[in-house]
């Protein structure tokens, strides 16, 4: 069967982008790929989860086709929440597969800062049961402090332990010129920095971010033909929990990521010890180390003290988020999976530059929405793959 | 989170409702229609037990616009015994005790109002048991 590869990718540097709207931001971040394959695109899907919401535009699918300066092609707005970037690619791939389409443009766009901080922590929360805020108060951030307090508890750890993801997430993005912040932190700073949602601090909480992203996928026969480089997808999968985080048996349990992992990893025919580059979805530290537990990669309860021994780092045996993660590289929601995407694409092609991983061959991508509510998984693959 | 579902949903909060299926016995805190885990219809709705103790908690210190007037507030994970809710913790001298394990009861209380329409909205907070 014909694989589906990606041959391509643009993005523009995640941070707070006054001066720009939704439009610039997909617009300059798309312009690259259309100047070089606009003629043989097909079809666009585009993530975005709340254009709704903070710039109060909807029927993105179109609205972005229309900025792109397309006429008359398919287009797709998916809104998976954090997850909406991954999930468009998904629908692409399938579209692909279905023989519809031979080449696709995927990316995500997200511009918040349209709208002010307090709207912004109520608009994050929209991922999950909205009874959770309307009944509490609690927000997005105090939902994975709740998460953090239990890790700490159940495993009887230093609470320093939760929060060496972030450290390690800034160290990466310091060479990293799409990043939102390109400075080093340490786990006293951390820890020192003023409380946002006990005992979660400024520094375990990715961002409020703009951003956007492309890639270009098409049938590897095309990519062939047309005598292209390539990142092949060799396994896809994606699955849902319940949205009600108070529901769920175990609140450290992230089912979706691990039901999705594991599907994905069959497809690819590969065993998690098999992938040389990670990147997970850490929107906050505590959500970094229980995906990485539920990716199988470490048993529950170890994966916070494993990243503070390093086995996370980019020169570990394990490099998770090589470009800064949610944390540093930024977290603009709805396009963050293809920033993912885009960077495990820059491993595998040998164009991370001073962020390079050596020997990387396999790749896993996990986006997950409303802290696992959604989650998809990819496995990618360096050039044609058997 | 409109004036409208505030008023749909009112005695699920005042009454600190939860969501029992007769079937498997699971109790939600979300409405059900279906249960997730046998996928039985027979749900009904079920006043909670208004005194447990606190599993789980943060303190919430940059609120959304509509609760900002209460922080720093404290939302727990509250074990009622056969079921766990999440709920605000009101009258606590200090937000900086440990409140791990504590006795609570639920209070009516009010949650938000709407600063134009002037709307005031209802539920259930839990406070420590003196």
């Amino acid at each position: 069967m014909d694989r589906v590869v990606i041959v391509d990718y643009s993005l523009i540097p995640v941070g707070e982008h006054w001066d720009k709207d939704l439009g610039d931001l997909a617009f300059e971040a798309a312009e690259p790929l259309i100047d070089k394959y606009r003629e043989i695109i097909d079809a666009l899907y585009i993530g975005n989860a709340l254009g709704l919401y903070c710039n109060l535009q909807g029927n993105l699918g179109a609205y972005v086709a229309d900025v792109l300066g397309f006429n008359n092609i398919e287009a797709f707005c998916v809104n998976n929440a954090e997850a909406s970037a991954l999930s468009a690619m998904y629908l692409a791939i399938r579209a692909i597969l279905s023989g519809e389409q031979d080449v696709v443009l995927v990316g995500g766009v997200e511009k918040i800062t349209d709208i002010l901080n307090r709207k912004i922590i109520e608009g994050l929360s929209l991922s999950v049961y909205h009874g959770l805020l309307n009944k509490t108060g609690i927000s997005l951030a105090g939902i994975a402090a709740l998460m953090a307090r239990e890790y700490i508890k159940r495993y009887n750890l230093d609470r320093k332990y939760i929060s060496y993801l972030s450290v390690q997430d800034h160290e990466n993005a310091v060479t990293v010129k799409h990043a939102q912040f390109r400075s080093k932190i340490t786990i006293e700073k951390v820890l020192n920095s003023p409380l946002i949602s006990d005992p979660l601090t400024i520094f375990d909480i990715s961002p409020v971010s703009d951003g956007s992203a492309f890639v270009l996928l098409m049938k590897e026969s095309l990519a062939k033909e047309y005598g292209l480089n390539y990142v092949s997808i060799l396994g896809m999968s994606m699955a849902t929990q319940t949205t009600c985080i108070i529901d769920r048996e175990d609140i450290l349990d992230f089912k979706a990521t691990k039901l999705a992992a594991k599907k994905a990893l069959e497809e690819a025919g590969l065993k998690i010890s098999d992938i040389n580059v990670f990147e997970v979805n850490d929107d906050f530290s505590i959500t970094g180390v229980l995906s990485l537990e539920s990716l199988n990669l470490f048993d529950k309860g170890k994966a916070a003290i494993e990243i503070a021994n390093g086995k996370t780092k980019r020169t570990g045996i394990f490099p998770v988020n090589t470009f800064g993660g949610l944390k540093a590289r930024g977290h603009p929601i709805g396009a963050t999976g293809i920033y993912q995407v885009s960077e495990v694409f820059m491993q595998l092609m040998n164009l991370a530059g001073d962020n390079q991983v050596n020997n990387a061959k396999y790749g896993l991508v996990q986006n997950y929405g409303g802290l696992d509510s959604i989650s998809c998984v990819f496995i990618l693959g360096k050039g044609e793959v058997a | 989170m409109t004036e409208v579902s505030d008023w749909r949903n009112r005695i699920e909060r005042y009454r600190l409702l939860g969501y029992r299926c007769t079937s498997c016995g699971t109790i939600y805190f979300m409405r059900r229609r279906i249960c997730p885990k046998c996928a039985s219809k027979e749900i009904i709705s079920i006043e909670l037990p208004k005194n447990g103790y606190i599993d789980n908690y943060t303190i919430i210190r940059q609120a959304p616009d509509r609760f900002k007037k209460y922080e720093p507030y404290a939302v727990a994970i509250i074990d009622l015994n056969n079921v766990k809710v999440l709920a605000q913790v009101t009258d606590l001298s200090s937000t900086n005790e440990n409140l791990d394990g504590i006795p609570v009861e639920a209070v009516f209380r009010i949650l938000y109002e709407y600063g134009k329409s002037g709307h005031i909205v209802y539920g259930t907070k839990f406070r420590p048991v003196i």
